[in-house]
């Protein structure tokens, strides 16, 4: 018999490319179902290349991505959304002439059923009740730290199985992120799993379960969290000594 | 110059230029449109107005032949703008995934240079078929007018102006309170966004086209039967002026893209007021040059302010 535990996300050896530079050097890393999973590294090092790749926005030029055992190599990326994988992108990237209410609706595209998907608003509004206050509102008005409220909460109206969020602490004030935070991780004990990509090791390995450490396009590390972040290269290279 | 106090024919210069403001609106939405999403101007959408008006031309001399029009003259009229919606749509679409889907990702010159390739194979196509000789609309309704006092309005006109209106209405209805509307407008934010969130963005851009060319196909039947000769050249000169408008409401918005029609429209009709005539289409164009240089962005702006 095959293994029973086949992992939620399976990225085995993908190589990407941006024309003839090699952003990816086969990389591979699986999630089990319900973990949060944390992917660190330094400018450049490919993290939002491996994100856009798993998302469909890019295409691996080798390797395969299974997602509950459905390839999605081949899958533009607007399909792989349907199989429940939901990306929050690297600088929030809202549509800010759409309002607030208009942004959450963009997220539900996919789903059928009017009921279900005004009770998911209310439930967003309750998560973010700044963005309820403002539903009416053109988004692009928001401030930084609304505006990737928004980006998460426009990417759980798609209800998610997988969401993966690509610095979602980028150019916000420390009360905020710890804010983002502490929502993300109420998503993901609500039960999704989530990857999640920072710059701050810190942070990171303080709410995620496990780390991918990435260099120049490979996996440098993988290992649980805590182990992580008491580890002595990471110590230097991502923690500040 | 007295004549330009006379009620009556300031009155009537001004439902023409609503008239003829309304047809560049229509057309407008189309360059607005497709900029809206590509950032590409489509330069061949002077040919898909070309090509609608013809489609309706066929249609009506079909009907008038066999006599049905004469029976039921609106009916045909509606078969007419059935046939041309469809005609023109098809058109754009096909448009787009031939001749410049594939150069999506090349320099902004290729797809211009593109469109003006088809452009010009549009025109020949219909030369071809037309053997380059002028067509006139078969005469199905009397242009009646309607007279107010010392005012007489020509029901074409009236018409004209309403279907514009109307279609203009349904237009923004369905950009602002559809789905379909408002992932168009989301797609012409962010392209990449809109597909994380489960929006085909290729089908969307097929969608925009064929508004677009619907539009344009309207208007085509319309200028038919107001100016019954059509010829394979006919899309050039309204395809400018419409690019003009659009450009005068800010390309890329939807509603600029009717107000610089109409205000277009308004300008030539007043315009030669003051002028000979043979000047309009130095209105059309004075204005263009101006608003590139004053006001680059149009009339409207951007209405929204972008944070990054
Ligand atoms: N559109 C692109 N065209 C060409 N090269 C690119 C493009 N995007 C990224 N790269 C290159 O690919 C490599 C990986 O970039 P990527 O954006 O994935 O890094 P990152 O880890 O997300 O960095 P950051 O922390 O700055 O977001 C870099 O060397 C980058 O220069
Ligand atoms: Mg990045």
């Amino acid at each position: 018999m095959i293994s029973q535990k086949q992992p939620f996300l399976d990225v085995q050896e993908i190589h990407t490319y941006y024309g003839k530079i090699h952003a990816l050097k086969g990389i591979s890393i699986t999630i089990n179902k319900g973990e949060m999973v944390t992917l660190i590294g330094s400018n450049g090092a490919g993290k939002t290349t491996l994100l856009n790749t798993i998302s469909g926005l890019l295409k691996p030029q080798k390797g395969q991505i299974k997602f509950e055992g459905t390839h999605l190599e081949h899958l533009p990326a607007h399909k792989i959304v349907s199989l429940g994988i939901a990306q929050v992108p690297e600088g929030r990237k809202i549509f800010s002439r759409l309002t607030i209410m208009e942004n959450l609706e963009m997220g539900a595209f996919i789903r059928k059923g009017r009921r279900a998907i005004a009770q998911d608003m209310e439930q967003i509004y309750d998560l973010f009740p700044r963005l309820k206050e403002r539903r009416k509102q053109v988004a692009g008005t928001l401030s930084g730290g609304e505006q990737q409220m928004l980006a998460i909460a426009r990417a759980l109206m798609t209800r998610p199985k997988l969401l993966i969020l690509d610095e979602p602490s980028m150019g916000l004030a420390p009360l905020l992120i710890e804010n983002i935070f502490l929502t993300i991780k109420k998503i993901n004990q609500e039960g999704a799993t989530i990857l999640l990509v920072e710059q701050n090791a810190l942070l990171a390995f303080n709410i995620a379960c496990r780390g991918y450490v990435l260099q120049s396009g490979k996996i440098a590390l993988e290992d649980n969290c805590d182990n992580l972040s008491q580890n002595k290269m990471i110590k230097e290279l991502y923690l500040g000594g | 110059m007295e004549y330009l106090l006379n009620p009556e024919i300031l009155t009537a210069q001004i439902i023409n230029g609503l008239t003829i403001g309304g047809i560049y609106a229509l057309i407008a939405l189309g360059y607005t449109l497709v900029y809206g999403i590509l950032f590409m101007i489509n330069f061949a959408h002077g040919e898909i107005f070309m090509f609608g008006s013809f489609g309706g031309f066929a249609v009506l001399t079909l009907l008038s032949n066999n006599g049905f029009s004469t029976t039921h003259p609106t009916l045909s009229i509606l078969c007419a703008f059935a046939a041309a919606i469809l005609i023109s749509s098809a058109l754009g679409a096909i448009l787009e995934r031939v001749a410049y889907r594939p150069l999506r990702d090349a320099p902004r010159l290729s797809p211009l240079i593109s469109a003006i390739g088809v452009s010009i194979f549009l025109q020949n196509a219909m030369m071809l078929f037309t053997r380059g000789r002028m067509q006139v609309y078969p005469d199905i309704i009397p242009e009646n007018f309607i007279e107010i006092g010392w005012l007489s309005i020509s029901c074409f006109q009236i018409s004209i102006i309403l279907g514009c209106l109307l279609l203009m209405t349904g237009l923004y209805i369905f950009i602002y309170k559809t789905k379909t509307g408002k992932a168009m407008r989301a797609v012409a934010e962010n392209r990449e966004a809109a597909s994380l969130m489960g929006i085909d963005v290729n089908r969307i851009i097929t969608i925009t086209f064929i508004i677009g060319s619907a539009l344009a196909a309207a208007a085509g039947v319309m200028v038919g039967i107001y100016y019954t000769q059509i010829n394979h050249m006919m899309g050039f000169i309204p395809g400018i002026k419409a690019f003009t408008a659009a450009v005068l409401g800010g390309i890329g918005n939807v509603p600029g893209a009717m107000l610089g029609g109409f205000f277009l429209g308004l300008a030539e009709a007043l315009g030669v007021l003051v002028m000979p005539a043979q000047y309009k289409d130095l209105i059309a164009f004075g204005l263009l040059i101006l608003v590139l240089i004053i006001r680059p962005k149009g009339i409207m702006g951007e209405v929204v302010s972008e944070r990054v």
